[in-house]
């Protein structure tokens, strides 16, 4: 049934709300990552009704941290157990649900103290973030637009659209400071503003980016309808890649319940504002990631970037004003329009006002998804929510902003995750991805790897991109192999330059940002690739040698087990060793000896 | 009117224009290769990179590409300064790597002082730079024939999956705007082969020369609104006969 009004609106919230009232709900993950899901909730669901007891088992999105799930939490209890399987089926429903006591087993073990929680609230890298974008990140099933309501979305736009002028809205984003989290951090009040005075009859709202669209898809599409609105678009557009099938679905199918309730549409919420939302689906380019690409391939083209004389406010999808936003910035447009710019700029920097969703990754203790303040040291990030360094191994590296960000090494680790700090030290914000690396990691291979899949994913429109990376790549693949020379690294540094000053979009602009930061902090490893042949992290396999340090070696065997050549030779509880003459140097040895005996000569 | 420095002189141009007419207009050469007046600007050379700031700026110039760049009212542009001539340095050396046979690139690199390149060259023998030209004028003409494949350094020209071009009408425009002459056709007085295509000549009725295809006149009839037989004559011809017509009219008037 279409709500037809603000007040249809509350009601139907108050409904959703109270749908559960007398039983207990219990959410099972079924995030993209979290296989078993299905077969938990059908064993809760089964026991509970063998046992009498009264369950709502509901889906819920991803946590953000898939390498808990399957993640079941009771939410009237606060309760947050990782791991399940469906043989835990009659412990929750007798123990958890009936009594409130968590087995240790399903409770969370933080990374760095080793303690167990079971209280959301209490589990450290949850507790340590500032979940606003995420707001809903496991707490609803992205599917129900019910558990959308019931959580308060749509209630911003009511509110835009109801009480509020489109230059209202804009006036309050441009308060709040927000900035685009795609990556380039452009204010988005101003650029709402600028779609909103271009001239033309009508224009277009976009919505691009996955990862929200997975969680919470609501959010993004209210924060579209939002955008939408201030604007003045009455067609939109969210992009998705075909092959995010989860996000298709999702998004597919919210915008059809949405529509079906009135929140999209002919007349939403009974107002005179119709804004009508279609899924358009695109490969899986990294080029994508630029907004004129993105239009263009909605436009049915090859998705290639343009100059931006006009920018797309002006002049965009089908030659119409539009207004493109990332769907992290989108989710974000509600909570500004909700709680009032001032309370967003309570978190955050004063140039950078709010939170950013990153992905830790990498060698690290605990990773996923964590939203924090703009601002948070990287430090904080990887030792605080983190945990630090996985293993017995120590930071060397992070990489931050994703494959075309920089390299950050152990002096950066109080940069504060903001774009201008991030910009100064060569990195940037980007995707949001942060990729820790640990002393059994090869800068150089790193640079070589990256800007190897850059080089790929040139669209290839522009020389420098699509001929500079070419070349950079190789250049470090000589260098990798154990073909460089010295006179490669100033070669690298001033072609990187030339790529980064002179390429068409941000694709070729941030790609050179992996070869500039590692020769600015490790250029001490290129030389010793370069001119002693040597890799000093044990990764470049033409120029390492292993060999086992006999004070360290407990003769466990645990190289030989693994060794793929059969290289490594010792009997028991002796010091073994390591035939050079077999040796390919894999360094699978290396990441299971637990003696830290296999050393890098 | 719009006034602006470039390279220390005051220069001044009109609404609409970019930094590459304004500064054409002024006699100052910009080099570039995927430009062409006939067609929209594209920007992918990135050879007429120039460096541009307001007026008041405090901070650093920004690399602009000058065929898209908007001129505006009190910008300093630079056109040949240290920076700009490294990027073009830079592209040329890059496109010499990529079409070392191509006499076009290797004259053009050599004026901006590179004599030779300093990357590995491509030894397919290949001259096409990725310019695009070809892919925009089919484009402008109508017939949308040809158009770039693949992406990254894979990308080339090609017709839509590698078979002969089906809406191809043999006019040649791509093989004559092409810059480095990578595209190649070949022809008699009664064919013409070009993208997997043969083609009939239409003759001139006067001179007997080719005229154009067949295709090419249907494709232009239709879009003038035109019958096909009023195609006849090659240019040539028909100044030839207007000639005439006046230069009788002349004698009669005398």
């Amino acid at each position: 049934m279409k709500l037809d009004g603000r007040e249809a609106f509350s009601r139907a919230g108050e409904a959703a709300r109270g749908r559960d009232a007398g039983r207990t709900v219990v959410r099972v993950c079924r995030g993209g990552g979290c296989r078993g899901g299905a077969a938990v909730a059908a064993a809760i669901e089964s026991t509970a009704r063998e046992a009498g007891t009264v369950l709502a088992v509901r889906s819920a999105g991803c946590h953000g941290c898939c390498d808990l799930g399957p993640v079941v939490t009771v939410p009237a209890a606060g309760l947050f157990l990782a791991g399940v399987k469906p043989a835990d089926a009659p412990e929750i429903v007798t123990k958890v649900i009936g009594a409130g006591e968590v087995p240790d087993r399903l409770a969370v073990k933080d990374a760095a103290t080793k303690k167990r929680f079971a209280r959301e609230a209490e589990i450290p890298f949850l507790a340590g973030q500032t979940r606003i974008g995420l707001r809903n990140a496991g707490r609803i099933d992205p599917a129900d637009l019910d558990d959308a309501i019931a959580a308060g979305t749509y209630g911003a736009a009511a509110k835009a659209l109801t009480t509020m002028t489109p230059e209202q809205v804009i006036a309050v984003i441009e308060a709040s400071g927000l900035r685009g989290r795609g990556g380039a951090g452009f204010s988005t009040g101003l650029k709402w503003r600028a779609c909103r005075e271009a001239t033309g009859d009508d224009r277009f709202a976009v919505a691009n980016g996955t990862v929200l669209l997975e969680i919470d898809p609501h959010a993004v599409l209210e924060g579209l309808l939002i955008a939408a609105y201030a604007v003045g678009a009455h067609e939109g557009f969210v992009f998705a890649r075909a092959d995010s099938a989860r996000a298709v679905a999702l998004v597919k199918g919210a915008i059809e319940t949405a529509t079906a309730r009135g929140l999209l549409g002919e007349r939403i919420l009974g107002t005179d504002f119709s804004f009508t939302v279609r899924l358009a689906l695109g490969g899986s380019e990294f080029v994508c990631g630029e907004s004129t690409a993105v239009l263009r391939a909605i436009e049915g083209l090859v998705p290639e970037p343009r100059v931006k004389y006009p920018r797309s406010a002006e002049r965009g999808l089908f030659g119409r004003p539009t207004v493109l936003d990332n769907s992290e910035t989108l989710a974000l447009v509600p909570v500004v329009v909700a709680r009032g710019p001032e309370e967003f700029r309570k978190v955050g920097t004063a140039e950078s006002p709010g939170t950013k969703v990153l992905n830790l990754g990498g060698r690290v203790r605990q990773g996923g998804l964590f939203e924090v303040p703009f601002g948070t040291t990287l430090r904080t990030l990887v030792f605080g929510l983190g945990g630090g360094v996985a293993g017995k191994r120590r930071f060397k590296a992070a990489m931050v902003g994703g494959p075309s960000g920089g390299i950050l090494g152990e002096a950066d680790l109080d940069t504060p995750l903001d774009y201008g700090p991030l910009a100064a030290r060569g990195a940037i914000v980007g995707s949001g991805n942060v990729m820790v690396m640990d002393d059994h990691s090869c800068p150089v291979d790193v640079a070589r790897y990256f800007t190897h899949s850059l080089a790929a994913e040139s669209c290839g429109k522009c020389v420098p991109c699509r001929e500079g990376l070419h070349h950079l790549a190789e250049i470090l693949t000589r260098i990798t192999l154990g073909e460089g020379t010295p006179a490669d690294l100033p070669r690298l540094r001033a072609l990187a330059r030339v790529v980064a000053d002179a390429s068409l979009c941000g694709l070729g602009k941030t790609a050179p940002n992996v070869v500039l930061s590692t020769l600015d902090r490790f250029e001490a490893e290129y030389r010793a690739h370069v001119e002693d042949r040597k890799c000093p992290g044990g990764v470049c396999r033409a120029l390492t040698k292993f060999e086992i340090d006999t004070d360290l070696c407990e003769g466990c065997q645990a190289c030989q087990k693994v060794c793929p050549t059969g290289a490594i030779s010792g009997a028991k509880k002796q010091p073994h060793r390591i035939d050079p003459e077999i040796c390919t140097a894999c360094g699978m040895c290396r990441t299971k000896c637990k003696f830290d005996a296999i050393t890098v000569v | 009117m719009i006034a602006m420095d470039i390279d220390g002189r005051r220069v001044v141009t009109e609404e609409g224009r970019t930094l590459l007419d304004a500064a054409r207009e002024a006699g100052i050469d910009i080099p570039t290769l995927c430009h062409h007046e006939a067609l929209e600007p594209f920007g992918g050379c990135r050879l007429c990179v120039v460096e541009a700031a307001p007026a008041d700026s405090r901070g650093p110039a920004e690399l602009v590409i000058s065929c898209l760049a908007p001129a505006r009212d009190g910008l300093v542009v630079r056109t040949a300064s240290e920076r700009v001539k490294e990027a073009r340095r830079t592209v040329l050396d890059l496109l010499l790597a990529r079409c070392p046979t191509s006499d076009v690139i290797r004259r053009l690199a050599a004026e901006h002082g590179v004599p030779r390149t300093s990357f590995p060259e491509s030894t397919d023998g290949s001259k096409c730079i990725l310019c695009m030209l070809c892919e925009r004028v089919c484009a402008k003409i109508g017939a949308h024939a040809i158009g770039g494949a693949g992406k990254s350094r894979g990308k080339r020209i090609a017709a839509p999956f590698d078979l002969a071009a089906e809406d191809c009408i043999g006019c040649l425009a791509c093989a004559r705007i092409c810059p480095t002459g990578h595209i190649g056709y070949e022809e008699t007085d009664d064919e013409r082969k070009i993208w997997g295509r043969t083609f009939r000549m239409v003759k001139c009725e006067v001179t007997g020369r080719p005229l154009m295809t067949e295709e090419q006149r249907s494709f232009e009839a239709k879009r003038a609104g035109l019958p096909e037989d009023w195609f006849t004559k090659c240019p040539e011809s028909k100044r030839r006969e207007t000639a005439e017509t006046i230069a009788k009219a002349f004698e009669e008037v005398r």
